[in-house]
């Protein structure tokens, strides 16, 4: 503890001149010094001048071990996604805020609140919490560096820019000698290489992750873990796999209650049974995955395009526009982009290819390549423009279309 | 230099292999290419961050 910042802040929060405290105890010079840390002074001193303070000496070491101990286990409560216990560390942390930045648990402390903001995906709060953090950064240790380059990491797979985190990541893992640093990072380290489409490593780093949440017992992680690998077992036609993943998925999230997974697992499975061309089934789990979902759900727009898709496939054309409409109709209150000018291409399609092509063109495409993060996804529409150039004997377009497949 | 020779050799590669009679308004092969490419496009979705 910083004690001589800490007589402080608890002398002027009591409105004592620096002679009315040092008197009979030392001279103000010395308290001037000691006050501004320039001085270390006996524990006898510190004990005369806190008791005038009506503060306990004791109290205060007890609270520096509080202070460490009340952060292990807010960490703690991270890695192993407690929602709800969270908050209570957090308000115990919050009750004795005031003691913090004289403890040597301060960085510790701002930077944990730090990825407590990331862990509610309070993204503005965040924000700022990581500019002071930026300003202070030539005073961390070298563990407060890692965290906070590992934190910013994670702020920027919230942010959806992925590449630049991916680049965090693999410096942090060469500078620990290529050592699994921990659950945590290799989750989110999986997290980022599924997002970038990139189902070996997303598989490989997962399995790692699974490993190590399992032999923690780890359960929320182990659900998260599993969902991740079952979506890059789906995308890479290992189905048995995906399938395992998935059925182990749909039991533990019934058995552990946890309802707010389980539309997002049934939408997974209709994801893998699409890819397995078992039509049937993809649209039975997706519009299961629908029926538990929030109509203002970010997600619902994805299982009801995943739906609209399919009948789309299946040249059930009504069904297909009724989903694409709806999705139209209510992203224009929540903002969803992606979803919404796929639909409405779609719906121009089943009008006139032709005009969904300039659709494509002066609207999809722009919006893919402004975001940088649907490399994939322009691929396709890079092809689908190219091919459609060519058919109309257009060729320098399909050619250019072309070249911009890298 | 080398972009253009591949740009050139992509040209003629899609001239060459471009069907000799086409129907440019044919609204059904408009269909099924789009419907060949977008198929299995529906994204997963990602557990949380956290």
């Amino acid at each position: 503890m910083e004690f001589g910042p800490l007589i402080k802040f608890y002398r002027t929060q009591k409105g004592i001149t620096q002679k009315e405290l040092a008197a009979g105890i030392c001279s103000i010079p010395h308290l001037s010094k000691i006050e501004n840390n320039s001085k270390d002074a006996n524990k006898e001193t510190i004990s005369l001048l806190l008791e005038r303070l009506e503060v306990s000496f004791e109290e205060m070491e007890e609270k520096e071990e509080l202070i460490k101990s009340l952060l292990k286990d807010f960490g703690e409560k991270i890695n192993f996604y407690l929602r709800e216990e969270i908050e209570i560390t957090f308000k115990r942390l919050k009750e004795i805020e005031h003691v913090i930045p004289f403890s040597a648990q301060m960085y510790s402390y701002e930077l944990y609140k730090y990825r407590y903001l990331l862990f509610k995906g309070l993204l503005s709060e965040a924000e700022a919490q990581r500019d002071i953090l930026y300003k202070q950064k030539k005073n961390f240790s070298q563990h407060e560096r890692y965290l906070f380059r590992y934190y910013n990491a994670v702020f920027l797979i919230l942010k959806g820019q992925f590449k630049k985190a991916d680049v965090i990541f693999d410096e942090l893992f060469l500078e620990n000698n290529n050592e699994a640093v921990n659950g945590e990072f290799l989750y989110h380290w999986t997290f980022v290489k599924s997002s970038l489409d990139q189902p070996g490593h997303a598989i490989h780093f997962g399995r790692q992750a699974l490993q190590i949440f399992m032999n923690q017992h780890n359960f929320y992680r182990i659900l998260h873990t599993l969902m991740v690998l079952g979506i890059n077992y789906s995308r890479s036609s290992i189905y048995e796999e995906a399938q395992v993943c998935f059925n182990h998925l749909i039991r533990n999230a019934e058995l552990l209650k946890e309802e707010r997974m389980l539309p997002q697992i049934y939408h997974n499975m209709g994801y893998l049974q699409d890819r397995m061309n078992n039509v049937k089934d993809a649209l039975m789990y997706y519009e299961k995955s629908l029926s538990l979902q929030s109509i203002k759900n970010q997600h619902y727009f994805v299982t009801l395009y995943a739906i609209g898709e399919i009948y789309y496939n299946l040249n059930i054309m009504e069904r297909a526009k009724e989903c694409f409409l709806l999705i139209k109709s209510l992203s224009k209150e929540t903002g969803v982009k992606k979803q919404s000018l796929l639909s409405n291409f779609y719906l121009i399609h089943m009008e006139s290819p032709e005009k969904a092509m300039k659709f494509l063109e002066a609207k999809v495409i722009p919006y893919l390549e402004s975001a940088k993060e649907h490399k994939d996804d322009l691929t396709r529409y890079y092809k689908l423009l190219s091919e459609n150039y060519n058919q109309n004997g257009k060729y320098l377009e399909a050619v250019n279309y072309l070249s911009k497949i890298t | 230099m080398k972009k253009s020779i591949i740009l050139l050799f992509s040209l003629s590669l899609l001239i060459l292999l471009s069907p000799a009679t086409k129907d440019v308004s044919s609204t059904s092969s408009s269909n099924e290419l789009a419907k060949n490419i977008y198929y299995q496009h529906a994204d997963p979705i990602h557990p949380p961050v956290g």
